[in-house]
């Protein structure tokens, strides 16, 4: 297996996916920081020029980072089905479970090591141009990547499962939205009337995530607290088991047209 | 007597309710060319996809060098080397970066490989060129180059000459011939362009909708390909009907299109026609003709 990782690794270095999708992200992130350091100088009392109000962005919209997730998985599966690119690998006596474990380890360590980059941009361009509100904002942005990291594993792992399963990129991708993003947004609407629904959508990521008040005046996260990033881990190794579960025995049955 | 490298005991593969394979069996034999013949859909390629491991079986045993379990198949694969259908790279890397991620991905040690198997196939030139700015000859080739990347005993070629203009055809035939005489390799060839395959074939397996029809060696298929009268008459069934009350032949084949095989003409030419002609009979045309790979296995499929 470690062959075929190093392989991806080579191929994911020579490619442009990964390098763009991070160059974007940081980008749009300095840019936001970028402004808010504009807007301070040529607006009179611009009260977001501060590493609150940027972190704060962030901490109130953590769900991107599973969206993100989803891209930097899709970018790592490289469209083996589309090219027909598998069957080199399980021709050669690659097996099924080598491969399903390898990808998802390079997606793992590709979609980290992103993240860090992308963070290390924001936090340092955050530092450099805006007003310091001091540690407490970096501690609280800290925690909430933590209390996220653990979804957005999820999200990756299920993106990888169903880019496996499913042959089409976009019917994976629309079956990945409606498991990520559809279910525990129905479940909260139902939840309104039936509760059983409105428990069940605390344990899904997406409304689990979205349940957080980051502004001016008010934070409240699930992760301040041992028992909330208790929840947020259990929430997302869980499910990323199964799903990791799930996929490679569904992988291992299939056959690779 | 070499041993066997593949042996298919009843395998049967199913596509839903469809039955791609019905219990295939065939012996593969060290230092073989087989060839594998059988028209669009008789089961070649899900034959060679169930070696390779791309498809799994639903029933049969399957025995590859000396293994026979999945763990053994993949041990065994690793002494393999495929083109399956179209050759399938990534299109964005060029030919050379395509080789490097394979032979990493297979621990095959020395970068000096990929040039020298790339040369062996003819596309050290195009080393740089993406893979989608391949043209299918030599994408076909860059499959060839992949197959013989980690020096394989055995290897299973689905109709490989895809794409080849006539010289690449015979360039990639006498490269094939040279491996399997100087290395003794074992390749299992599959292809509808059967003339090709009487260029190289030791052995052939004919295969018909997923059933395994015979398995011959090219020795006994010459000895079986005789001459044989083509005659194409306009009724054929009663023409036939004369031949066996007058001549007494029973050796004779109806084939579409009016025409009719017959097989040891043991009277003269003259003796058919008039048979025909004195019965009222249109004869279109009368040819002797020589069995050859094309008629044989449309012998035998007709018959099945």
């Amino acid at each position: 297996m470690l062959n075929y990782i190093k392989s991806e690794f080579y191929r994911l270095s020579r490619s442009k996916d990964l390098y763009l999708l991070t160059g974007i992200c940081s980008g749009l992130i300095i840019l936001m920081n970028i402004v808010l350091a504009i807007s301070v100088r040529k607006m009179e009392n611009f009260p977001y020029g501060t590493t609150r109000f940027s972190f704060g962005t962030l901490i109130s919209q953590t769900q991107m980072l599973l969206i993100m997730a989803f891209i930097a998985a899709s970018f790592v599966f490289g469209d083996e089905y589309k090219h027909h690119t598998l069957k080199n690998s399980i021709s050669f006596g690659l097996s099924r479970t080598k491969i399903f474990c390898g990808k998802y380890i390079v997606s793992l360590v590709s979609a980290l090591v992103c993240f860090a980059i992308i963070m290390a941009c924001y936090v340092a361009s955050a530092y450099i141009l805006l007003e310091n509100s001091g540690s407490e904002v970096l501690r609280e942005l800290f925690l909430s990547m933590a209390g996220t990291i653990p979804s957005a594993i999820f999200s990756l792992t299920l993106a990888i499962a169903l880019f496996f399963i499913i042959e089409n990129g976009m019917s994976a991708a629309l079956v990945w939205s409606g498991i990520i993003i559809v279910l525990p947004l129905v479940m909260k609407l139902m939840g309104a009337r039936i509760k059983i629904c409105y428990e069940i959508s605390h344990w899904l990521p997406w409304t689990m995530l979205s349940g957080n008040t980051v502004n001016q005046s008010a934070y409240s996260c699930i992760w301040d607290t041992p028992s909330g990033m208790i929840h947020c881990f259990i929430v997302g190794i869980v499910s990323s088991v199964v799903f990791f579960v799930i996929g490679l025995r569904l992988f291992q049955k299939r056959d690779i047209i | 007597m070499n041993k066997n490298v593949i042996k298919a005991n009843q395998i049967i593969k199913k596509y839903g309710s469809f039955e791609a394979l019905k219990g295939i069996s065939l012996e593969i034999k060290q230092g073989e060319i087989y060839g594998l013949v059988g028209n669009n859909g008789a089961g070649k390629t899900t034959f060679l996809k169930l070696l390779t491991g791309q498809l799994i079986p639903d029933s049969g045993q399957l025995k590859i060098f000396d293994y026979e379990n999945e763990r053994g198949f993949q041990k065994a694969r690793e002494r393999m080397g495929t083109i399956i259908e179209t050759p399938s790279f990534y299109p964005k890397l060029s030919v050379e970066k395509n080789m490097e991620y394979y032979r990493i991905q297979r621990g095959i040690p020395g970068k000096d490989t990929i040039a020298k198997v790339l040369g062996e196939v003819g596309l050290l030139e195009a080393r740089k060129k993406k893979f989608e700015a391949l043209s299918l000859g030599m994408k076909q080739r860059l499959g060839l180059a992949l197959a013989l990347m980690n020096e394989p005993e055995v290897l299973l070629l689905d109709e490989p000459i895809n794409g080849l203009d006539p010289s690449g055809i015979i360039e990639i035939r006498n490269l094939l011939l040279k491996l399997n005489r100087e290395k003794n390799i074992t390749i299992l060839i599959s292809s509808h362009i059967l003339s090709e395959l009487e260029h190289m074939a030791t052995t052939y397996g004919f295969l018909n909708k997923g059933e395994f029809v015979e398995q011959i060696t090219a020795d006994k298929l010459k000895e079986k390909c005789q001459s044989y009268l083509e005659m194409n008459v306009t009724d054929p069934k009663k023409f036939t009907a004369l031949l066996e009350a007058e001549l007494q032949c029973t050796n004779y084949k109806v084939l579409p299109d009016f025409k009719v095989h017959i097989m040891d003409r043991v009277h003269n030419l003259q003796e058919y026609s008039s048979l025909a002609v004195n019965n009222g009979i249109g004869l279109l045309s009368m040819e002797m003709k020589e069995i050859d790979l094309e008629n044989y296995y449309m012998n035998l499929i007709t018959e099945k």
